[in-house]
């Protein structure tokens, strides 16, 4: 019965792996509710001040306006494009697909400075740089990976013939795609535009580039924040940004959840 | 209805250098059960897939009640399909899954709703229409996977191994109910399978497939007791088969091999278009083959009969009926099947013993596949008993 010890201490391991992965991040926490003035752990007391001071300062609130704003609009044209590119790479039969597939996937892979780097310059030129629409194309060839993958996931796992199946009753293209394709992959395209709002929510280096003093996004403004004046307001805003990404982490393993539910037989 | 008449007219389907399905011709009548039978591989469902048109062929035609359908889309054939793994929508209830060929037709919903509820009871599943897929046994979904199929009348029923993922017992049970099915909504069927039996339960005729061609077409009875090739032969039931070089003389004709001599019936040669020194082969079914104890001369014939000697090795009750396995003195092996309560004598494994057939019960066919599978690896691929 040796699994009896070994449960327990791969759990032990797991814990102490996962401690020292999310640690770092957790800390700010404690150090956001602090009553003191300067950034520190521990801190000497409790107060929601720093939150306080978040929610009044208009430079604050007009970056997390615009997150919101390039997050929401880079979900909605990622999500959309991302399915159509996985329609096309999963189902479609053409030549050089492999290479389209690679293309696509490319701003996972190459440094985000690099792709922030050739998108700025080529941004200038076109007037897209400091702009709304600049950073939404930027963050949605970031996020464009993520969609394209879980999307194309769920596709391959759904069963062709269910498909054809609708394609024998007298479903053409138009109403197999709506009325059976979309509902059985809509888990995976959830989650992709979960993704796809977690990666534009979250990015700096892109939008570095990308923002103007008039135009920033909240972790745009921290970086700023954090080289001149160091106050807790800083680990309130992070503390915030890291709850809506759980947030929405959450909501992917809930909507999985309820998916493979649905499909188990 | 319409009639449900199917011609496939030189059907042909290449992918790379494999000839899935090699110019297939097959006129299927109104009303009619043909079951498309042979190995995996050989072409069937790609010609099945050809018919529901999910496969485009590259060459041929396929034509439903005098409509060519050879470049219309799936959705506007109006055939329906049943498949191996049901195939439902996971995220319907099954009496939606039933309605939704009516949807796609525009039929109202009080007269949907109507027609789903009595195609359910046709199924015997009255009453779980509130049901999801996941919610019922597989004997339960295929059974609304065929509900969906036919709801709608269509004049052509495609089944690709709807029973293959079944046990037993549910599949004889589902089987007749198939039939009993297609018969009431007067349907004609386009059933593959693998499983002979099966076949041979169901079908009004069938088609043997080997390599994307239709080996012989037509009633079981006509597949078992005149095979046209050693391969249909050896894929239906089970056959005792000596392959060696034809001998006619005169009005005698026989097939021989190394050591022995099997006579056919005079003229069986000229309907199979075959002369003399030809290589062919003899089938004879195990239930056609006498056994009796006591030794006889080898290779002599008695009166109108072959007769073999050897000792036999096993002897297997089946239930209905015992097997006999018999090892001639040259080292091949012939099989006996013989109904319990029919047996003149019973012998024991080792015991000498003689087995002959009349030779009106030799089937001659032209020995021109590759070696067939010996007569123990038959058995095993036949798997029914």
């Amino acid at each position: 019965m040796r699994r009896d010890w070994r449960r327990p201490s791969l759990n032990a391991v797991a814990g102490v792996i996962g401690f020292f992965l999310v640690a770092p991040t957790l800390i700010v926490v404690p150090m956001s509710f602090s009553s003191g003035q300067r950034l520190e752990f521990p801190p000497p007391g409790f107060s929601t001040r720093w939150y306080a001071n978040f929610f009044h300062s208009s430079m604050w609130t007009d970056a997390a306006i615009t997150s919101v704003k390039v997050a929401l609009l880079t979900v909605l044209v990622a999500t959309a494009l991302g399915t159509l590119t996985a329609l096309g790479l999963v189902r479609g039969r053409f030549p050089g697909k492999a290479l389209v597939q690679a293309l696509v996937l490319s701003p996972a892979i190459v440094p985000v400075v690099i792709v922030a780097i050739g998108t700025f310059f080529v941004f200038i030129r076109w007037r897209l740089a400091g702009t709304l629409t600049g950073l939404v194309l930027a963050h949605t060839a970031l996020a464009l990976p993520l969609v394209v993958v879980t999307v194309g996931t769920s596709l391959r796992t759904l069963d062709r013939n269910i498909e054809l199946a609708a394609q024998s009753l007298g479903a053409g293209p138009w109403r197999t795609f709506w009325r059976i394709t979309f509902p059985l992959i809509l888990p995976g395209i959830i989650a992709g535009a979960l993704f796809a709002f977690v990666t534009s929510w979250d990015e700096v280096v892109v939008a570095i580039f990308m923002t103007s003093p008039l135009f920033r996004t909240l972790p745009v403004v921290m970086w700023s924040q954090v080289r001149s004046e160091i106050d807790p307001t800083i680990a309130a805003v992070a503390s915030l940004l890291m709850a809506i990404t759980v947030l929405a982490l959450v909501l992917v393993v809930i909507v999985r959840w309820r998916a493979s539910l649905r499909t188990a037989t | 209805m319409s009639s449900g008449a199917l011609n496939l007219g030189g059907v042909s389907k290449q992918y790379g250098e494999l000839h899935a399905v090699d110019d297939v011709s097959l006129d299927v009548a109104p009303g009619e059960f043909v079951t498309l039978l042979g190995p995996s591989g050989s072409g069937k469902t790609t010609t099945l897939r050809i018919i529901a048109g999910f496969t485009r062929p590259d060459a041929g035609r396929v034509v439903l009640d005098g409509r060519n359908l050879t470049a219309v889309a799936p959705y506007k054939r109006d055939i329906g399909m049943v498949f191996q793994n049901y195939a439902l929508f996971p995220h319907m209830t099954s009496g939606d899954n039933v309605a939704f060929p009516l949807r796609m037709r525009g039929v109202n919903k009080r007269a949907a709703s109507r027609k789903v509820e009595e195609t359910l009871a046709l199924v015997h599943l009255g009453g779980l229409a509130k049901r999801y897929p996941r919610q019922l046994s597989g004997g339960q979904q295929q059974r609304v996977a065929l509900a969906r199929a036919i709801v709608f009348n269509p004049s052509l029923l495609l089944m690709d191994e709807p029973l293959g993922a079944l046990d037993k017992k549910l599949r004889e049970a589902l089987q007749l109910e198939i039939m009993r099915i297609s018969r009431q909504v007067g349907v004609t069927v386009v059933y593959v399978t693998h499983d002979q039996e099966e076949a041979l339960v169901m079908s009004d005729r069938i088609a043997i497939y080997n390599q994307g061609r239709i080996e012989q077409l037509g009633t079981g009875e006509e597949l078992y007791e005149r095979p046209a090739s050693l391969f249909v032969a050896d894929f239906v039931g089970e056959s005792n088969i000596f392959r060696g070089r034809l001998e006619t003389s005169g009005r005698d004709a026989a097939v021989v091999g190394n050591g022995w001599r099997v006579r056919v019936t005079p003229g069986t040669p000229m309907e199979a278009g075959l002369a003399n020194g030809d290589a062919a082969a003899v089938v004879v079914r195990p239930e056609r083959l006498r056994v009796r104890g006591g030794v006889h001369d080898p290779g002599r014939t008695d009166g109108a009969d072959n007769v073999f000697a050897g000792v036999v090795r096993e002897v297997i009750y089946l239930g209905s009926a015992r097997k006999y396995v018999i090892d001639l003195h040259d080292g091949t092996t012939l099989q006996s099947r013989v109904q319990v309560g029919e047996e003149t004598v019973q012998l024991a494994p080792g015991a000498a013993a003689q087995a002959s057939w009349p030779i009106g019960s030799s089937v001659l066919v032209r020995d021109d596949g590759p070696a067939p599978a010996t007569v123990e690896a038959a058995e095993v691929a036949v798997g029914g008993d």
